[in-house]
């Protein structure tokens, strides 16, 4: 790859982060027009867009994002607003952005689609087409771009006479604002009495702190056709060469001193009073507020421009392809299964030196696997984003209202995870604004509000993450998805099914109860898709619903799917591994207390009944059982539940070996790992296990009431 | 076009204005707030209908403002800011403080 090339590969990847960034804050601005932040951010995630796109050859994505951009700079200076309309296009836009990124070219029809977004994008802001001339792309002022944000100091004084000559200064400052982040105070000062006022002279001058990766010159040109007239001082306070290496932020008194407001003197004398500066210097007389408020806001743009490049210096982030981080992670597993051998080897040979070493390398294994794993992490957030999308673009297409709100975008999951859950997640979306929302008139028929709610949130519960898709719809219907199964061969006609079973039934191939295909779902070939899906990731789907007041659908996954911390235990010369996670405490069970529940498998731990279940039993293994079993009691939803077994070993780090197709459908068992001597262990899937249990048991209750 | 109505009770001046605040009116702005200050206890400006704002009128207002305090007379808005009066103070960065220090227009 050629080192243009190179640079081409890093514009693209970083252009997809600034679309999913473009797409996140145009829903927002969606919800809050007004929110200038986000104005902010969308415009400079265009202007980035734009410039690097221009900078890198990918002309044709910087010429159409110059378009959108140009909107959005009068929308930043307040000259149109944002509606519906601007928001659609510019999220076809930002499409239109991603079509480009993603192929060589466009197809005659995608060109034909980016010129209808420009066109009607020009009738909304019919003055864009007369500003377009003063940024082409080509120039997008980068020639005078120096990479690093510059903070200036401006003093602007325009003429007394300037209102007179036709100039309106707050334009000009509104232009200034344009150029960067901008704090402009008015001072006040030379305003004269009420009665000796010339109501047609200006008197205000403005002292202006401003952060921008532009030069001088741009700044210089705001005020060019009045610059004769008007006292315009431009300083550099901050180069922004560097953020945060011993240059501390200027004290608000040494800024008073530089901008020449007080005297170094006076400023000691005052000092010494030991009050907030600011305070005092005004009771002192020295200054009036506003030469104190245009300081205090040059310190607090200072200190956030530092911030902003210490952020991005800092955080000098690279980026390392999947791949190698899978094989990392590869790695990783393999060295925590050698150290496990290692330190077996060393406990056997019971050499103190070698146990040193063995344990040293325990602890850097460990520490080792949790930060490799750690790198995998990433946020749900952007997937939180791309379902919100979805929703605005879902619900208006099927003429339904829909708001979506999200919690817990901050939680963090495997890459590997989060890329598959891609799918089921927009299905159950999909799903909930199809079958489970109502139109905006059935819901106000029944005395629901017109607009109904999607509501996603993701939460770490214990090892696993549970992502919550919960809707205000009408609910599942028992009846008809029972007599639905019925028609469909699912099930018997006269079969005994719990209210979670029969829900469960909408997971099984084929299913649908909705009474027409549309083009979004109901063609019965979803939800077994995301069953599988979700299954594949070692997750577990649940269903809750209540007709007329919503469904609940709770996705529960495990946070990686590599390395899990376990607890090794042996019955007879099989050896198994159990979550540590789920792990509450190890108790014995003698003879005596099998013998003293009377055939009940319950054991009492310190006055408390706590069920169990005998893994020996369970999974039929042969061979006398030791006098003393041990109990692991697990707890799991809030019960504690425990699992006899013959020994328990101890932690063991657990790399996750997936089980071959034959054991697949072996149900209690997720997986499998290797020891260090080479033996395997089956990892137990412990509420499968349960699970099972309790079905058994509802069949045997209800066998033997018969 | 910018029109004013002044309504006299007890010792308050209402200033009512409506229509565009901008250097055509700053002249006739200026002795309507000099007179009300003057002559009234109080001065409530309702400024609800002003569709257009510029920096001659907004720097009337401060150093009318200025003057009620100086004097211990009142001086307040009436019916909450309207957007073009928000605005004019914003892009002027007139705020924080419209008038002298201590300015209790909450609107702002």
């Amino acid at each position: 790859m050629s080192k243009m090339d190179q640079h081409r590969e890093a514009y693209r990847e970083e252009a997809y982060e600034l679309i999913a960034e473009l797409e996140t804050s145009l829903l927002e601005l969606e919800e809050s027009p007004d929110d200038t932040e986000q104005i902010g951010r969308i415009f400079r995630a265009l202007h980035t867009i734009k410039g690097s796109g221009s900078m890198f050859g990918f002309e044709e994505i910087a010429g159409f994002t110059h378009e959108v951009e140009t909107v959005f700079e009068m929308v930043r200076n307040g000259e149109i607003s944002v509606t519906k309309e601007l928001i659609d296009l510019t999220l076809s836009a930002r499409d239109q952005i991603k079509t480009m990124l993603d192929g060589s070219g466009l197809s005659s029809a995608d060109k034909q689609k980016a010129g209808e977004i420009i066109a009607s994008l020009k009738k909304l802001s019919p003055q864009a087409e007369e500003r377009k001339g003063a940024s082409p792309p080509e120039s997008c002022s980068m020639a005078e771009e120096n990479g690093n944000d510059i903070t200036y100091r401006i003093r602007f004084r325009p003429s007394h006479d300037i209102f007179t000559k036709g100039i309106n200064p707050l334009l000009l400052l509104n232009e200034l604002r344009s150029l960067g982040e901008c704090k402009v105070v008015a001072q006040k000062e030379d305003i004269p009495e009420l009665d000796k006022i010339d109501p047609e002279a200006c008197y205000t001058y403005w002292n202006i702190v401003l952060t921008s990766s532009l030069g001088v010159n741009a700044i210089k040109d705001v005020f060019i056709f009045i610059e004769e007239d008007s006292e315009l001082k431009i300083e550099v306070i901050d180069d922004g060469k560097y953020p945060g290496k011993g240059t501390a932020e200027k004290k608000i008194g040494e800024i008073l001193v530089e901008q020449g407001y007080i005297v170094r003197d006076d400023l000691g004398k005052v000092l010494e009073q030991q009050k907030p500066i600011g305070e005092m210097l005004v009771e002192a007389k020295l200054v009036d507020p506003d030469k104190i408020e245009s300081a205090l806001a040059e310190q607090q743009q200072v200190k956030n421009s530092r911030r902003e490049q210490s952020k991005t210096g800092s955080s000098s982030s690279i980026r390392v392809s999947s791949e190698k981080l899978d094989t990392l992670v590869d790695l990783v597993g393999e060295l925590v299964t050698v150290q496990a051998r290692l330190s077996q080897t060393s406990s056997a040979r019971n050499d103190p030196e070698l146990l040193l070493i063995a344990e040293e390398v325990e602890r850097l294994t460990e520490e080792l696997r949790d930060n490799t794993m750690s790198v995998r992490m990433v946020q749900i957030g952007t997937m939180f984003s791309k379902c919100k999308r979805l929703v605005r673009d879902l619900s208006g297409e099927i003429g339904k209202e829909v708001e979506m709100s999200t919690e817990g975008a901050e939680t963090e999951l495997d890459k590997t995870v989060i890329d598959k859950l891609n799918d089921p997640l927009v299905h159950l979306i999909r799903n909930s604004i199809d079958h489970g929302i109502e139109t905006p008139g059935e819901r106000e028929a029944i005395g629901k509000p017109r607009q109904g709610m999607v509501y996603l949130s993701a939460v770490h519960s214990g090892a696993n993450v549970l992502i919550e898709i919960m809707d205000d719809g009408a609910g599942l219907d028992p009846d008809a998805i029972r007599a639905k199964a019925v028609e469909k061969g699912l099930i018997e006609a006269d079969a005994e099914l719990s209210i979670r079973e029969t829900y469960a039934l909408i997971l099984a191939p084929g299913f649908s109860t909705a009474k027409k295909i549309t083009s979004v779902s109901g063609r019965g070939v979803g939800m077994d898709v995301v069953k599988r899906n979700i299954e594949a990731l070692r997750g577990s789907i649940d269903i809750s619903s209540q007709q007329g007041v919503g469904t609940t659908i709770t996705l529960s996954l495990p946070l990686t799917l590599a390395i899990i911390d376990g607890l090794l235990v042996k019955i007879a010369t099989e050896f198994f591994v159990m979550p540590l996670s789920l792990v509450e405490e190890c108790v014995e069970l003698t003879q005596e207390d099998v013998a003293n529940a009377h055939g009940r498998q319950i054991a009492n731990v310190r006055g408390e009944i706590v069920p169990y279940i005998s893994l020996r039993e369970k999974f039929s293994m042969n061979g006398g059982k030791p006098d003393i079993e041990q109990i692991v009691i697990t707890e799991l939803d809030g019960h504690r539940v425990g699992f006899v077994v013959d020994d328990v070993i101890g932690e063991h780090q657990t790399v996750i070996k997936t089980l071959g197709r034959v054991y697949r459908d072996v149900e209690g068992i997720s997986g499998a790992t290797i020891l260090g001597d080479g033996t395997v262990a089956l990892i137990l899937d412990i509420p499968k296990l349960v699970q099972n249990v309790e079905k058994e048991e509802l069949i045997m209750s209800s066998n033997s009431r018969f | 076009m910018v029109d004013f109505n002044i309504a006299k009770k007890d010792d308050g001046h209402m200033v009512s204005i409506s229509g565009a605040l901008t250097i055509e009116s700053a002249s006739e702005l200026r002795k309507i707030l000099v007179n009300s200050i003057s002559k009234a206890g109080h001065v409530v400006l309702e400024i609800g209908n002003v569709t257009e704002m510029d920096l001659s009128c907004l720097q009337l207002f401060y150093a009318a403002h200025k003057r009620a305090k100086e004097t211990g007379k009142g001086f307040s808005l009436k019916g909450g800011c309207p957007d073009v009066f928000k605005k004019a103070v914003e892009d002027a960065g007139y705020l924080r403080s419209l008038c002298a220090p201590g300015c209790d227009i909450s609107c702002l």
